[in-house]
């Protein structure tokens, strides 16, 4: 837990490195390429982006965690109204983005929502679906049936996901007419959000299943040659007894915390896919920011995908000792 | 003491006996394609991934010499047809250029930029994570502590983060597959290390006074190699995905560079009218990828089997 932290305390540092330590003003990537040089002036001013970079490094941490409010030098600021700031204090204040002309705050959680919706969408039909198959495969092991899902498995994992946006595109939109090839989740023409959300889904399901699936069949292949099930045998348990309670209950336990990380892939690994399908996405949202130079949004979203990482890191380690009774004392 | 003086020398003369070999050892070496050949051909699944990989390995050796067109020739007149034709065989991308010899040029781009990354990653990540595994204490923690962070990052926000702040080019490319790479690596070769470490062949050299170095590269690393190769071929295919992904984002390589990823995303633009211009390429990368994949598959199997 304490490790976590200071993971996650590096990461910062290195997020602002890369975004505030680096050539060009400050004040200059806050406001936009359209400002004037005199409301860059102003700001740098209010802000006190002169300063050294540590110095700017701890105020800036200090207003993110909400633990010291935004110091604006009134002096600088006495003629000026400053919309683009967002001078409150709380948890979690990145400031104001000038890209989406929100605060940053609220376009993160906007965005998160999103893409925690078509992962959720995903993954209701990638766990299902890559146990059966894994299942499957482990239990008849090479037999034509594993053969063919194995190889269905690795090609479909090996296909870039743009790879399969485009041909699902030419297939769906342009051959058949029956989905929308663009996913704003906004009503727009005759498609509806359901509509809009199976394309998107569907390369997500393509590229992530095989994956899932391959390790379920590795964990049931490994389970099966124990010397337990052995004996299970020998002992004259019937064939559905010795697969449900004695091989599943224990090769679903590693594949489990494979499907946890895979929640936060799907969450903030997935801008290809929400760059084909033009959705309003996590993912498409730093990109987007990144090419604009919007480093309030880059900061705030690329901490929040770290926390999100460790988050669902941790959680995996916790689910495994919770599963399997061998950790629990360690 | 007299004993152990007396083995250490003969093991010396044994040593000294076996120099004779060494013109054995070189066709040994050799022969180590053709064997590698005949290994990979036990495998369905990995002829087939070899098959492709060569394909494409020959195709983009081959580029300047095959009878195509100039790839950033632009033939603005081929847009009133642009599909596959007499004059362009696989007709022409959104602005006029040949995508045959796009394509062709375009693999001889990620073929040549992939395997600098991954090499040197390997490298790298193997000397690290060797490193880190025998010496232990700070340097272990050190190490780890650096790796643990890189991997806090997905990667691609990690990519957008410094191709972004450092600009697209084929060196920021290379650099940014490098330290992608190299934690994954590093921990993989970690782990591979530790296992072996307390073996017998280990302390054996410890108490023929053999260097740390030595130990390290000579009688560890060699040992681990299995598992790091199948890595390797793995990720292969993965940082061809990548760089086609930071075509695909406009992170690439700057135009008019023949690059999969970038054809791609300038043809995404026009796919509900030309879909043909996105579609190829779309094969030509799914086909080297997928080789790859099946080729690293192919050897898990066959290496499962002994």
């Amino acid at each position: 837990m304490v490790q976590s932290c200071i993971v996650v305390l590096a990461c910062t540092m290195l997020v602002f490195i890369a975004t505030e330590a680096t050539p060009g003003s400050v004040a200059r990537k806050l406001l936009g390429p359209f400002a004037s040089a005199q409301q860059v002036e102003i700001l740098t001013q209010a802000l006190g982006l002169n300063d050294p970079a540590y110095v700017r490094y701890f105020r800036w941490l200090g207003t993110v965690t909400g633990l010291s409010s935004v110091s604006i030098d009134p002096q600088a600021t006495k003629n000026w109204s400053l919309q683009s700031l967002d001078t409150r204090t709380y948890f979690g204040n990145f400031g104001y983005s000038t890209l989406y002309k929100k605060p940053v705050n609220k376009v993160l959680w906007e965005r998160l929502a999103n893409s925690a919706l078509l992962a959720g969408v995903a993954l209701a039909v990638i766990i299902p679906i890559s146990i059966a198959v894994g299942v499957l495969c482990g239990l008849n092991r090479y037999s034509l049936l594993d053969r063919t899902l194995s190889i269905v498995c690795v090609v479909t994992t090996a296909i870039p996901e743009f790879v399969w946006g485009i041909l699902l595109i030419t297939i769906f939109v342009l051959k058949l007419g029956v989905l929308p090839g663009t996913a704003p989740l906004q009503l727009s023409g005759n498609w509806s959000i359901a509509q809009q959300l199976v394309l998107p889904a569907l390369v997500l399901i393509l590229v992530d299943f095989g994956y899932i699936a391959r390790m379920v069949r590795s964990s049931v292949i490994e389970v099966a040659n124990k010397p337990y099930v052995r004996t299970a045998v020998l002992k004259g348990l019937g064939r559905t007894e010795i697969v449900l309670k004695h091989i599943l209950r224990n090769a679903m336990i590693a594949p489990l915390t494979i499907i946890l990380l895979q929640i936060n892939f799907l969450i903030s690994g997935v801008v290809v896919t929400e760059v084909i399908f033009a959705y309003p996405g996590f993912g498409r949202m730093l990109l987007e920011a990144a090419l604009f130079g919007d480093i309030a949004v880059v900061q705030g979203a690329a901490i929040v995908s770290v926390v999100l990482a460790i988050s669902t890191q941790f959680l995996g380690d916790i689910g495994y000792r919770l599963l399997n009774p061998r950790m629990r004392g360690a | 003491m007299e004993e152990l003086v007396s083995t250490t020398a003969s093991t010396v003369t044994d040593r000294d006996l076996a120099m004779p070999k060494a013109p054995s050892r070189l066709a040994a070496l050799l022969r180590l394609p053709t064997r590698g050949l005949a290994y990979m051909r036990r495998s369905g699944t990995a002829t087939v991934g070899l098959f492709l990989i060569g394909f494409w390995v020959l195709v983009a050796l081959l580029a300047p010499i095959l009878p195509i067109q100039d790839p950033i020739a632009i033939d603005y007149a081929a847009l009133a047809y642009p599909y596959p034709s007499h004059a362009h065989w696989l007709g022409v991308d959104p602005k006029g250029r040949d995508i045959l010899s796009r394509i062709i040029w375009g693999g001889r781009t990620v073929l040549g930029l992939a395997p600098i990354g991954v090499v040197i990653a390997y490298i790298i990540g193997c000397t690290l994570g060797t490193l880190s595994a025998y010496r232990g204490g700070w340097v272990d923690s050190l190490i780890s502590r650096i790796t643990d962070i890189i991997l806090a990052f997905p990667v691609l926000v990690l990519y957008i983060l410094l191709i972004t702040t450092v600009g697209p080019s084929k060196l920021n490319i290379i650099a940014a597959i490098i330290i992608s790479i190299v934690p994954a690596v590093t921990r993989l070769t970690r782990g591979l290390i530790l296992e072996l470490k307390s073996r017998d062949f280990v302390s054996a050299a410890q108490l023929r006074g053999e260097s740390s170095w030595y130990i390290m590269f000579v009688e560890l690393l060699p040992n681990a190699r299995g598992p790091i190769i199948l890595d390797a071929c793995a990720r292969f295919g993965w940082t061809i995905v990548l760089i086609g992904i930071l075509g695909f984002l406009g992170l690439g390589l700057p135009p008019p560079t023949p690059d999969w990823g970038g054809m791609i995303r300038e043809a995404t633009n026009v796919l509900l009218v030309w879909p043909h211009m996105a579609i190829l390429p779309c094969i030509a990368l799914a086909t080297l990828v997928v080789g790859f994949n099946l080729a690293a598959d192919g050897i898990a199997e066959i290496s499962n089997r002994f």
